[in-house]
């Protein structure tokens, strides 16, 4: 697995799992928030390199889901989809309101650029499939598995 | 969890997984004793006994020789509903709705194309749009998306991208009927407007090739396939158009299978009855997405055909670049098969797998006919893929369906450790054999050895009766995302 640390947390945000046709991550966070951005930070990693990608531009995100696991499909799925259709690659994420079954958030990052931003793949869809999201007593953790 | 499934070996091409608990029908997995060791150790023969729980499943849950892990359904799987009582699945499809493969054959020989074979490849980098952000050289108004949703390969045709007899050379004729453009939502549409005429990224391509060896004479020369002539294979399918209506139905079907009481052993099966509204919407949606792939390989189709007239400098006739066939295989529709001696409507699932009539099926062109559909199944980048043709066993066992391809042997972070440091495209080009790709890290992640030898899987086709082997072609040239 592919680990990834936190700035000055100390704590996992997020891991790669590997799969023989597709790929993973199992993210992780001290609140929901943290593990929608590490969820998605996770997601980014597969599709660009993220290093070059400065939070330029803002726009706004609101969420609705049926519950928690719904939450975090329909999250990565919208950031996906705005990723794709916008030409964005998002850095970071600030939350006004965050439950399991609302988010209303701020999504940061930038147009691609194509000559700078080196893209690797393309996410097709995140899948349900063994898509788990848990709350620990030491925090959140997601596994999501994406079809490439 | 594989380990502990009943699997009994019932001829030397085929096993059975009994029915057992909720199972409605046996599960069934095409494989040598060999292959069986390694599709043991994977979820394929779980989520082959899971589709084997789905209501209205007739006859057996069908897996290929190249079945591995998927969502819901197996890659390789194959199953069939009964109209009435039975369901429809998105996860029966996939989410790249009607991926599938066209064989392209040309009237030039290897000696004629070799030397302008670098050119070639990268006139059709240019023109051919891959990999991931790429917007395609059409923009497609919503007038024009919709026009193709009902239209499929012929909307391309009317539009200058091709010949109108390509079509009877196109699975279904290159378009289904029963497209709701209702039913897809907008999403969708935005994702389908800068994607036509694009190969997408992963393991889509396009591929330069020669028939290094034939088989079977008859069939071959039916095909119009000799040794040495110059192919092209294009392997893509329904872009995001099609991705976002799989995802857009899966949550539709999760609420239908709580409305019908459909218990599931896992949410990515998720369906709904065919007779239902939930499943009257899916097919509406899909049948668009299905015609959205036809029509995208119909247009890449044609620019594959100016790129060998204008890198080669040879004249459109000469080039002769012709449609041998073009199979889907990611697909859910309505066909006519025989269960227990009588003919009955089915809802046959292909998820990885490709429609294989044999000889004297109606819907075999009449070109083919004699000799069965033919069935393309291309291997990976460095070693062959090959040029089947449907079979009799096919129709009596396992609804007309055969293997799609090789099936990854490594995941892509193995396939990229395991070539760090080596120089992929130099390899393949000592070899001969020309590669672009928007990604080295694609050329990386597809590296022959990530796959496994679809020599293997197309012999147990054969040997299982269910397709017969025509010819092998020899990659020259490829482009990937």
């Amino acid at each position: 697995m592919e680990g990834r640390r936190g700035i000055g947390l100390g704590m996992m945000t997020f891991e790669i799992m590997e799969h023989t046709a597709d790929v993973g991550i199992i993210a992780y966070g001290q609140t929901l928030g943290e593990l929608l951005a590490n969820a998605a930070a996770g997601m980014f990693s597969i599709i660009a390199e993220m290093g070059e990608v400065l939070p330029k531009e803002s726009a706004p995100l609101e969420l609705t889901a049926g519950g928690v696991e719904e939450l975090v499909h329909g999250w990565l799925s919208e950031l996906n989809y705005r990723s794709i259709v916008r030409e964005e690659l998002y850095v970071s994420y600030s939350f006004s309101e965050c439950s399991p079954t609302r988010v209303k958030a701020m999504v940061h990052g930038e147009k691609i650029d194509f000559e700078r931003h080196m893209i690797y793949t393309e996410v097709k869809a995140v899948t349900w499939h063994e898509l788990k999201v848990e709350h620990l007593p030491s925090g959140w953790r997601a596994q999501v598995i994406f079809d490439l | 969890m594989a380990e502990r499934i009943k699997l009994q070996q019932k001829t030397e091409f085929m096993w059975e997984i009994p029915r057992e608990g909720g199972m409605q029908v046996p599960g069934r997995i095409y494989a040598t004793a060999e292959m069986m060791e390694a599709i043991r150790s994977d979820n394929a023969p779980q989520q082959v006994m899971n589709v084997a729980h789905l209501p209205g499943i007739v006859k057996a849950s069908l897996a290929m020789p190249d079945c591995h892990w998927g969502y819901g359904f197996s890659i390789g799987g194959v199953a069939a509903f009964d109209p009435a009582t039975g369901v429809v699945s998105p996860g029966g499809v996939g989410y790249d709705i009607n991926c599938g493969v066209r064989l392209m054959a040309s009237g030039l020989s290897v000696d004629e194309v070799r030397p302008r074979l670098s050119r070639l490849v990268d006139t059709l980098f240019e023109r051919v749009p891959t990999g991931v952000g790429v917007k395609g050289r059409l923009t497609l108004d919503g007038r024009q998306q919709r026009e193709i949703v009902h239209g499929g390969a012929g909307w391309a045709i009317a539009n200058g991208y091709g010949d109108e007899e390509e079509l009877g050379f196109i699975e279904e004729g290159g378009c289904v009927g029963g497209a709701e453009p209702g039913a897809v939502s907008a999403k969708a549409f935005e994702r389908g407007q800068f994607q036509m005429g694009t190969l997408g990224s992963g393991n889509h391509f396009l591929e330069v090739g020669y028939v290094h060896e034939i088989y079977d004479d008859e069939a071959a020369a039916a095909f119009g396939l000799a040794i040495g002539q110059v192919t092209a294979i294009i392997h893509c399918g329904s872009r995001g158009f099609g991705y976002q209506i799989c995802d857009d139905s899966i949550a539709t079907m999760n609420r239908a299978c709580r409305k019908y009481g459909i218990e599931l052993p896992d949410r990515q099966l998720c369906c709904a009855p065919i007779a239902s509204p939930e499943g009257e919407h899916y097919f509406g949606a899909m049948n668009c997405g299905i015609n959205y792939a036809f029509a995208n390989r119909q247009v890449i189709a044609e620019w594959t055909r100016q790129a060998f007239v204008d890198a080669l400098g040879i004249d459109r006739r000469t080039v002769a670049l012709r449609t041998v066939y073009e199979v889907a295989h990611n697909i859910a529709k309505m066909e006519r098969h025989v269960v227990d001696g009588k003919e009955r409507e089915l809802c046959v699932h292909r998820k990885g797998a490709t429609r294989a009539f044999g000889p004297g099926h109606a819907d075999v062109p009449e070109r083919y006919r004699q000799v069965g559909q033919p069935v393309l199944i291309p291997g990976d980048m460095g070693r062959y893929s090959y040029v089947l043709t449907g079979a009799e066993g096919a129709m009596r066992n396992t609804f007309g369906s055969t293997c799609h391809g090789a099936g990854r042997a490594m995941s892509r972070t193995q396939a990229k450790k395991s070539s760090q440091g080596r120089e992929i495209q130099q390899e393949l080009a000592r070899r001969g054999i020309v590669v672009r790709a928007s990604s080295s890290r694609t050329m990386h992640e597809e590296i022959s050895e990530a796959y496994k030898d679809v020599t293997e899987v197309v012999d147990t086709c054969e040997g299982a009766g269910i397709s017969r082997k025509v010819a092998q072609l020899r990659p020259l040239g490829c482009i990937k995302g």
